[in-house]
């Protein structure tokens, strides 16, 4: 039972390097398969990350490995990589909150640091000189380097120095969707993004906190435990991360297709659509019959990739009009009105004897909806509104 | 005791992939959109669940032997199951547009496998065992436990074989459904199939000369788990990132419009207006099933329409379209001296990444027959 115990002391610190070296991997595989120069960058960036972490974590092992606590060859990767990974993380956090504008990451963030260091070391080495005797076997270089190894502070410069602007940038991301949501589309995917991100972003701080704990041996001694947790929380981030990387769960990746295909190519989409075989009499002439008719005769809304743009594009109008069109008609939002008639369209289907054997879950792709989250959320809404006008109507009776 | 411990983690490596694999399937799984796509992501589950029985068994095969005995029929029935299940994925990706379920009998020989473990489990008192699998004594119990590996081991090459059978046979098939050459080629799968076959070759080859694996062979160890660990990553990005065409199955209406010949016949002209016009291949997951749904055809008509007349397969003549969509672009690019990468221009032009776009002008340059 000895070697068990051996192995799952060890495994506390090399759980998290595997884990960060798979999750490098991962981006590895992905950086050819990209679709902008931002994407390529942003994975590029998240696989440095997780093989820092992973340095970071194999020289703590080394550390525990060894005892001796003076200096190690390893530890100069060790005070890079916790220099780097939390410039690092607002890099990558940078690319994912990144709205159209097109704007390289400032290279400074990475040369600061560097020099600081440099100065504060030798600023401490110089004000308080290290007692004679201890000492005098190491070169001038090791006395720095277990100067910077020993005051914990050092260590968190970067890493406190870099949660404010990672915050504000987050922040701002944040409202800058919430104003994005008004437009119709893409209200799915922006919230989405920036709820992982605001995950990602809690869990790495708690993650430092934790750490700053457990590894700060003054407040308490280094608790096998929180050691345990804080590799828990690291790997979380990691791997939550390497997810959304690969699902593409950001909107840099789609704002910024978009408009390259505008700006380069507007010439070019003039000409399809020019080419579009467009109906001369429909054009202009958006009215209700039309519209409705063309809902219930096509029934586009069964295709759940079925956009605004798509309608707008049927009916021979601009998106603004078909937008505007739809919420002064029905007083509803395209998403709403489309939700409702796929809604319909389900309750029409589970009724029909030919779909008694399927399963709901059939029944709800059959009228249109991407999953059953789409399908829940719809439904939802729609008792929300029904009860809020229930509420609603007997005031108005009354007044 | 040292040597033991650094087995245990380098078994572990496989255990923390696939776990990772898990983790990430199982964050896709509420997004999964259509049946076969959550058929495949439980099945993919379930073989991560297996492939991490495994290795822990071979992690405490090194680090707690006494567990390990106990363990033991986990352990085989894990491994015996999981050719079947990777089949079974292969078996729900290549699905030729007959909707048919996965055969049962496919599960009755791993089962029988475990039956006879499980029985050797009880029937054996645990000191024999034990001596069965450290000690290098021949008995009775080891006998029967070495081949049930072999025949596990067998079976999966069995298995890989059948896979690989069925991917050609879609290949064949999808040339004629869709046009991505890049998701249509399942490269990675039979990769990881062939791949599997060879790591599978090892042990065996241990076992039949005698060479005590875990004891002789030292660090060498370390370098067979490696690839096991690349294709856990490969499979699980590669369904995550949804690299397979799935060729939907012939729906009633289909069918109904074949029976009656009510489909809309179709010339030269009509097919190249409406290619010329709506430029449906700009969109990368362009598949015959829309272009009939938009010509009101149907789909053997339009394909063996393309067959005939312009002597290609349906992802020749899309993929032609998008070459010269390509051509076209990049002489724009050039008239209003505009520098645009070639890769963005490529992804404008309906293929899905730069990989494919080298396929298909590969593909042209091997066999030139003029698009027009």
């Amino acid at each position: 039972m000895g070697a068990f115990v051996t192995y799952s002391n060890l495994m506390t610190y090399i759980l998290p390097i595997f884990c960060s070296a798979i999750c490098s991997v991962f981006t590895l595989l992905l950086i050819w398969n990209y679709r902008n120069l931002a994407e390529r960058k942003l994975r590029r960036v998240v696989s440095i990350y997780c093989i820092l972490i992973a340095v970071w974590w194999s020289s703590a092992l080394w550390h525990v490995l060894s005892d001796d606590p003076i200096f190690l060859p390893v530890d100069i990767p060790f005070a890079l990589s916790y220099i780097y990974i939390p410039i690092l993380f607002y890099n990558i956090v940078y690319y994912l909150a990144y709205l159209g504008k097109k704007r390289n990451f400032p290279v400074l963030n990475y040369i600061w640091p560097v020099p600081t260091l440099a100065i504060i070391l030798i600023t401490t080495a110089w004000i308080s000189p290290p007692e004679g005797g201890l000492f005098t076997r190491l070169s001038l270089f090791e006395r720095y380097t277990e100067l910077f190894i020993s005051s914990s502070l050092l260590r968190f410069i970067t890493a406190i120095a870099y949660i404010v602007p990672t915050g504000l940038l987050l922040l701002r991301y944040y409202r800058q969707t919430v104003l994005q949501m008004a437009d119709t589309d893409r209200k799915y995917v922006s919230i989405k993004s920036s709820r992982w991100l605001i995950m990602f972003f809690m869990l790495s701080i708690l993650s430092i906190v934790i750490f700053l704990i457990a590894f700060l041996p003054s407040l308490v001694g280094a608790s096998q435990w929180l050691i345990r947790l804080n590799a828990l929380c690291i790997m979380a981030q990691e791997i939550l991360l390497t997810y959304q990387v690969i699902r593409r769960q950001y909107l840099s990746y789609k704002t910024f297709d978009l408009f390259s295909g505008n700006e380069n190519e507007t010439g070019n989409n003039g000409l399809i659509a020019k080419q579009y075989p467009v109906p001369d009499d429909t054009r202009g002439q958006l009215n209700r019959t039309a519209f409705e008719n063309y809902l219930s005769q096509q029934k586009p809304f069964l295709d759940p990739d079925f956009k605004l743009t798509d309608m707008a594009e049927a009916m021979g109008v601009n998106r603004t009009v078909m937008s505007n069109f739809v919420n002064q008609t029905y007083g509803v939002n395209f998403r709403r009105y489309l939700n409702q008639c796929r809604i319909r369209e389900y309750q029409t289907l589970i009724a029909h004897p030919s779909n008694e054997q399927k399963n709901p879950y059939q029944v709800m792709t059959m009228a249109g909806f991407k999953d059953s989250r789409h399908f829940q959320r719809a439904i939802q809404l729609e008792n929300t509104y029904k009860e809020q006008t229930d509420k609603e109507s007997p005031i108005n009776k009354k007044g | 005791m040292n040597q033991d411990i650094g087995r245990a983690i380098v078994f572990s490596i496989p255990v923390v992939s696939a776990a990772v694999g898990l983790i990430m399937i199982s964050l896709d799984i509420t997004r999964s959109s259509n049946t076969i796509n959550r058929k495949i992501h439980y099945s993919i589950i379930t073989v991560y669940c297996l492939i991490m029985l495994y290795w822990s068994g071979l992690v405490m095969h090194s680090v707690a032997r006494d567990a390990f005995i106990t363990y033991q029929p986990v352990f085989f029935s894990s491994f015996s199951f999981i050719p079947i299940f990777l089949y079974l994925i292969t078996y729900i990706i290549t699905g030729i547009g007959e909707q048919r379920r996965f055969p049962v009998y496919h599960f009755i020989l791993p089962s029988c496998l475990t039956v006879t473990i499980c029985v050797i489990a009880f029937i054996v008192p645990f000191r024999q065992r034990w001596t069965a699998i450290y000690d290098n004594e021949v008995s009775l119990t080891s006998a029967i436990v070495d081949i049930t590996f072999i025949v596990c081991i067998l079976l999966s090459i069995l298995y890989s074989v059948l896979s690989l059978l069925r991917i050609k046979s879609y290949k064949r098939q999808v040339t004629d459904y869709s046009a991505d050459i890049y998701r249509m080629s399942l490269d990675w799968l039979s990769f990881i199939i062939i791949f599997r076959v060879l790591l599978q070759t090892l042990p065996i080859a241990g076992l039949i000369l005698g060479i005590g694996l875990f004891n002789k062979l030292g660090f060498i160890w370390i370098f067979t788990t490696l690839p096991a660990v690349f294709t856990h990553i490969v499979l699980c990005l590669n369904i995550l990132s949804e690299n397979y065409v799935i060729i939907e199955p012939v729906t009633a209406k289909e069918k109904e419009m074949t029976a009656l010949g009510n489909y809309a016949q179709l010339g030269r002209e009509r097919v190249e207006k409406y290619l010329e016009d709506k430029k449906p291949y700009l969109n990368p997951e362009f598949k015959i099933t829309d272009m009939a749904k938009d010509l009101f055809s149907n789909r053997t008509y339009i394909s063996a329409f393309i067959n005939r007349e312009y002597e290609m397969n349906f992802n020749r003549f899309i993929n032609n379209y998008r070459l010269k969509e390509v051509e076209r672009l990049q002489a724009e690019a050039v008239q209003r001296k505009q520098k645009i990468s070639l890769m963005e221009i490529v992804i404008h032009a309906g293929f899905s990444n730069y990989r494919s776009y080298f396929r298909a002008k590969k593909m042209v340059k091997n066999d030139p027959v003029s698009v027009d």
